[in-house]
């Protein structure tokens, strides 16, 4: 999530509101208003975001936030939700430009994955109504997709149920992805508590990390995680749901790549789609980056056989996280512009690169990224 | 117990006594063996679960599960792991793990992963009778030397399915549970009782507006009587042509006779164009018959084919029943024969594919399907239990019925052991339900049948019992002399070995075979 840094008057709390540029005084709404000067009338106006810089350190009568970065003026649009905070922050929880806006179920997770991104935490009591209140100030025109992720979303069976029917009647369009670790579905009622609600958009996303249960569970830090997830997915397709198949490539199974390919084809052939992904070096992965980390060349023949494999037997397949110049051509097709804008960017070589618009790019938040990124220079 | 022509080998049931009963042992009761290897300190660290194996003449051995899913293991890994000393953290122990041939920690999962898998390859099953061959006249214009059906010219009398019959047919047709109704009309020639045929399929269709089921029609027929009014009325009821094609004009007349003396592949290849011009080049799929005067010209056969823009080949040999035991010596070949010229067009046509002209062989087809794929494959004469009755049937012209063409074909050679019973005196509960469809069901299950038990293509075979018993007398058959074995054992050992090979080109071929999808498609 974007967020940004300003002096704050008169926010005594955090208050969550969407985005206007224009300034319409006596909304009902009480949005907030996103402008490079101070309004001369802010009457209706639930908080004004600017990046004039604050006059004397002088508090302003009314609430907002000044001495914000130049950013927020192209960041910010009409209809994003931010969460604004007493402290002077300022945290873009929407962007109605994004494909990937997502819905933090919890923080909470009963994995502990070696190449976990970000780490669980503890929730705050209210989250289900901080989510839902931020469903509801969005504006249900083009919402093309919500992710709904944690920590590990089923964790909270009912809160999910709660947002999954709630995304139903207020989005009904909007497709869903539901991240998880998939070992909940091993009881088939927690299946059905979700199936029941009949979103038609929904795909369930569960993370696979390998074909062998050693290596899997040593993955998610969690014995036994590996047998639930496997009857998870069983359960899954026993109710005809949409199920993909996640796949982060780490030092640990790159080297089954192919094996956990053909173990996915001939176990999990009702599959929509199979996702193999970059690593994001950060959270608990910088914290084991020498157990987990490996430089995508080093696995990119066993990726690519892998990949092969599944479009062989008319698998949707995906290469996530991976910049093209990592990727063999053969494999290009295949690579996605998966990362998050927010978190989406490239190296300063990159200027120069002629596949720089169609690139997945690399996680700004990663601490360590292949030394083989490299721009390229022509596409003969 | 010794194969003929496999020398190479070594025969399973030979090597494996022991074995095989610790394998079922550890396959049947999970639970009970988790407690004896405690009791009894059993030096195994880990459960086998239930697999069938070959010994390949190139040192290695290959596994086969339950799931039908395989695996090439080097001699000596194979032996440490039937021994029990296989390195656990080894990639094979791994190897083996990921396709549930072992069980390192607990067993439930994997016994669900092989059960799920099992489940779907038999799913065929649930369906039931789906195919119902109709034999509407034992008439035909043509007397061709390999012909099952024994057909008599066309003035022949009382041999043309009535009316009445007719509607009893497919009043019993519809009593199938199975929600897809292929009906297949046969004969001799079909469009010489042609006014039955129309009747049968309006008449299909009027009770198929209550039953609602996926109702399909075929007719095979050998083109030479067709009329334009007939192909609209085909092209009506969209109704699936099927023919026969043995090759160029001299190889096709050769055993493709004509009654009246004029060449049988002139009147095809003529009605073949009408065909095409009223329904639509894909209208007419021909099947062939592999004689010993084609087997050596395959080639030509398929550039035959090819000629005439069909899209694939069905590489079938000469069954040895009806007129063609009589005329055994003039159309028979060894099976190394066939299987030696099956590998040599197989290869051509593979070349083809990859030099950018796409033709499919559907036999290998179907077969790569069972050994590459998890999906249920249904094929009547290759089924385990076998095909007859339950996956397909065929209704006699007077009403009776048969559990596969064969069992007609004995009958009509006085032998009656077959008949399932008559739709105008039997119920379909007597009929499907009796004890002969039973008997003949239980008995033809790979997996319990002697010298299949073992064999490690099992899963991917199956039986026909009728033919074990034209054979030698009795059912369940007997596999060192059976040439049927012999020759699926040969083209199973021969794509494996394409398998073991694993060239990326063959196995992009045959994945656009198995997935009917163009070449540039499957491959990145």
């Amino acid at each position: 999530m974007r967020e940004y840094f300003g002096h704050p008057s008169k926010i005594t709390k955090p208050v969550m509101g969407r985005i206007t540029t224009k300034c319409k005084p006596f909304s009902f709404a009480k949005p907030v208003l996103v402008m490079s000067d101070v309004p001369k009338r802010w009457y209706g106006v639930g908080v004004v975001l600017t990046t004039t810089p604050q006059k004397d350190s002088h508090p302003r009568s009314f609430p907002c936030i000044e001495a914000l970065p130049d950013e927020i003026l192209t960041d910010l649009t009409d209809g994003d939700i931010v969460l604004i905070e007493p402290t002077g922050r300022v945290q873009q929880l929407w962007d109605v430009r994004s494909p990937h806006n997502i819905v933090m179920v919890t923080n909470s997770c009963n994995c502990r994955c070696m190449m976990c991104p970000q780490p669980s935490s503890t929730d705050s009591p209210d989250q289900l109504t901080f989510n839902l209140r931020m469903l509801q100030l969005i504006s249900n025109h083009n919402v093309s997709s919500i992710g709904l992720t944690g920590g590990e979303p089923t964790l909270r069976i009912n809160d999910l149920q709660t947002l999954i029917q709630f995304c139903k009647h207020k989005f009904p369009q909007t497709s869903l992805s539901l991240l998880s670790n998939g070992r909940a579905f091993c009881e088939r009622n927690t299946v059905r508590k979700l199936t029941a609600i009949q979103h038609p958009h929904l795909t369930y996303c569960i993370a696979l990390q390998s074909d062998v249960e050693r290596i899997h569970d040593k993955i998610v830090g969690a014995n036994g995680a590996f047998c639930e997830t496997i009857k998870g997915l069983h359960h899954l397709a026993l109710d005809r749901q949409m199920v993909e198949i996640r796949v982060v490539l780490m030092r640990e199974n790159v080297a089954r790549l192919p094996q956990l390919a053909e173990f996915i084809y001939r176990n999990f052939p009702f599959a929509i789609h199979i996702a193999f992904m970059g690593m994001e070096t950060t959270g608990l992965a910088w914290e084991h980056l020498d157990t987990v980390w490996v430089d995508p060349p080093e696995y990119m023949e066993n990726l690519q056989r892998a990949v092969q494999h599944l479009h062989q037997r008319r698998l949707h397949v995906s290469i996530y996280n991976i910049p093209k110049c990592l990727l063999p051509r053969e494999l290009w097709k295949f690579s996605r512009d998966s990362i998050s804008d927010w978190k989406k960017g490239f190296l300063p070589g990159c200027e120069g690169c002629v596949e720089h618009d169609n690139c997945s790019g690399i996680f700004t938040t990663s601490k360590k990224v292949s030394a083989g990124i490299a721009p390229i220079q022509n596409l003969l | 117990m010794s194969y003929p022509g496999s020398e190479e080998s070594v025969d399973v049931e030979k090597q494996s006594g022991p074995l095989r009963k610790i394998i079922f042992e550890h396959a049947f009761s999970p639970a009970q063996q988790q407690v004896k290897k405690n009791d009894n300190h059993e030096d195994r660290p880990f459960i086998i679960l239930p697999f069938t194996f070959r010994r390949l003449c190139d040192g290695q051995v290959l596994l086969v599960n339950q799931a039908g899913e395989f695996l090439f293991l080097p001699a000596d890994d194979f032996q440490s792991f039937v021994n029990g000393t296989l390195d656990l953290s080894s990639s094979t122990a791994a190897d083996l793990e990921s396709k549930q041939f072992v069980s390192l920690n607990n067993v439930e999962t994997p016994i669900d992963l092989l059960a799920t898998k099992l489940r779907t390859r038999k799913g065929y099953l649930r369906d039931f009778t789906a195919l119902h061959m109709i034999v509407l006249t034992c008439c035909c214009n043509c007397r061709c030397t390999y012909c099952q059906a024994s057909s008599l010219p066309e003035h022949a009398t009382n041999i043309n399915m009535s009316r009445e019959t007719a509607r009893r047919v497919v009043d019993m047709v519809f009593q199938s549970p199975s929600n897809n109704i292929k009906i297949e009309f046969q004969g001799g020639e079909p469009t010489l009782n042609w006014d039955v045929l129309t009747y049968i399929v309006q008449y299909a269709e009027t009770v198929n507006a209550r039953e609602k089921r996926v109702l399909e029609f075929v007719i095979c027929t050998n083109l030479t009587r067709i009329t334009e009014e007939m192909l609209h009325f085909l092209q009506a009821h969209h109704i699936h042509i099927s023919s026969s094609l043995d090759g160029p004009k001299n190889l096709h007349d050769r055993h493709r006779i004509l009654r009246d003396g004029s060449s049988s592949y002139d009147a095809f290849i003529k009605n073949l164009g009408l065909v095409r011009r009223i329904i639509g080049m894909n209208a007419c799929a021909p099947l062939l018959t592999i004689t010993r005067d084609n087997l050596h010209h395959l080639k030509d056969v398929v550039d035959e084919y090819r000629r005439l823009e069909f899209h694939g080949i069905f590489l079938r040999p000469v069954n040895p029943y009806g007129y063609a035991t009589d005329a055994w010596k003039n159309l028979c070949y060894s099976m190394d024969e066939f299987v030696h010229e099956y590998k040599s067009i197989l290869q051509y046509i593979i070349q083809l594919n990859i030099d950018g002209t796409p033709f499919v062989e559907y036999y290998t087809t179907l077969l790569l399907t069972r050994i590459l794929t998890p999906f249920s494959t249904g094929f009547m004469d290759l089924q385990s239990p076998a095909g007859a009755g339950i996956s397909g049937v065929i209704y006699d012209y007077d009403g009776s019925v048969y559990p596969t063409d064969e069992g007609r074909m004995l009958a009509r050679m006085n032998n009656k052991r077959f008949l399932l019973g008559n739709v105008q005196t039997n119920s379909y509960e007597e009929i499907f339900l009796g004890e002969s469809l039973r008997d003949l069901i239980s008995h033809s299950c790979v997996e319990t049948m002697p010298g299949c038990a073992a064999c490690a293509y099992q899963l991917y075979c199956g039986a026909d019992p009728v033919r074990n018993y034209v054979e030698c007398g009795d059912i369940t058959g007997h596999r060192p002399t059976s040439n049927f074995c012999k020759r699926n054992r040969a083209i199973f050992d021969h794509l494996f070995s394409l398998l073991r090979q694993d060239d990326p080109m063959t196995m992009d071929v045959f994945w656009s075979w198995i997935t009917n999808r163009p070449l540039q498609e499957v491959a990145i």
